[in-house]
């Protein structure tokens, strides 16, 4: 034990797999059924929330649910990069 | 509309339609399951994508598959041959080049462009080779070691 680790240079034990291009990882993994997100944020600086319109994206092909901020209002409580109405600022 | 592309993926000829916003770097990832190359900032910046095309070092990640139609591919996964380690692969397991490992497919293929280029490079020249691949975790010094490891090897070979 001693003779083989104490003092001596040790090689990693997972590096086989990183450099040759077989590690795992998150990115690397598709469960069945995965859906992806987009969003989409205010193309304002400063404006008001008068309505948002999703008709468009819903009915796009693939889109399996399109959500708002007054969609999740109620169920999240406030976040701020949500606005469910009032006004908003650029990235929300 | 998909668009057909025929093409050489580590000695493996390819056949399939693929719509032509798609990227190289998804084509690898998603349709062939090579998910060694890998994706970091999608911009040409960082470089984990890095594949060789026709010989040359390219950011996967700033090409659409359809360019890469009828050329020849060469990932990570494919640069061992037969089992034995590239030189490169080595001097990146031997000076501990790597951390996390997320950078090191791309800095690799990089790495071992650059030995084919110049087989003996000074430390500058490794440096300026290396310079589109970002590391988060090394600091560059053993990558660097790790390049000089390989120019060794491969020279006494």
């Amino acid at each position: 034990m001693t003779d083989k680790y104490v003092g001596k240079r040790v090689k990693r034990t997972e590096d086989p797999r990183l450099i040759r291009g077989l590690a795992h990882y998150v990115d690397d993994i598709a469960l069945p059924g995965t859906l992806h997100v987009a969003f989409v944020r205010s193309m304002f600086a400063h404006a008001k929330i008068n309505s948002i319109d999703t008709s468009a994206a819903r009915s796009a092909p693939g889109v399996v649910a399109v959500y708002t901020g007054q969609d999740v209002a109620d169920k999240i409580g406030p976040v701020p990069c949500a606005s469910a109405r009032g006004r908003t600022a650029h990235g929300q | 509309m998909k668009k057909a592309i025929n093409l050489n993926v580590n000695g493996v000829s390819r056949s399939d339609e693929v719509e032509p916003r798609m990227l190289l770097v998804h084509y690898l990832r998603d349709v062939l399951e090579l998910t060694g190359t890998h994706v970091g900032c999608e911009t040409s910046l960082c470089g984990a994508c890095t594949v060789m095309l026709d010989g040359q070092a390219v950011k996967s990640c700033t090409l659409f598959a359809v360019q890469a139609d009828g050329s020849s591919v060469t990932t990570i996964e494919g640069l061992a041959k037969n089992g034995e380690l590239h030189p490169v692969q080595e001097g990146f397991w031997e000076k501990h080049g790597l951390q996390c490992g997320y950078c090191t497919p791309g800095m690799i293929v990089a790495a071992a462009q650059l030995l084919e280029r110049n087989s003996d490079p000074s430390r500058e020249e490794i440096c300026h080779g290396l310079e589109g691949n970002l590391c988060r975790c090394t600091g560059y010094q053993h990558i660097i070691e790790a390049v000089q490891y390989a120019a060794k090897k491969a020279g006494a070979q």
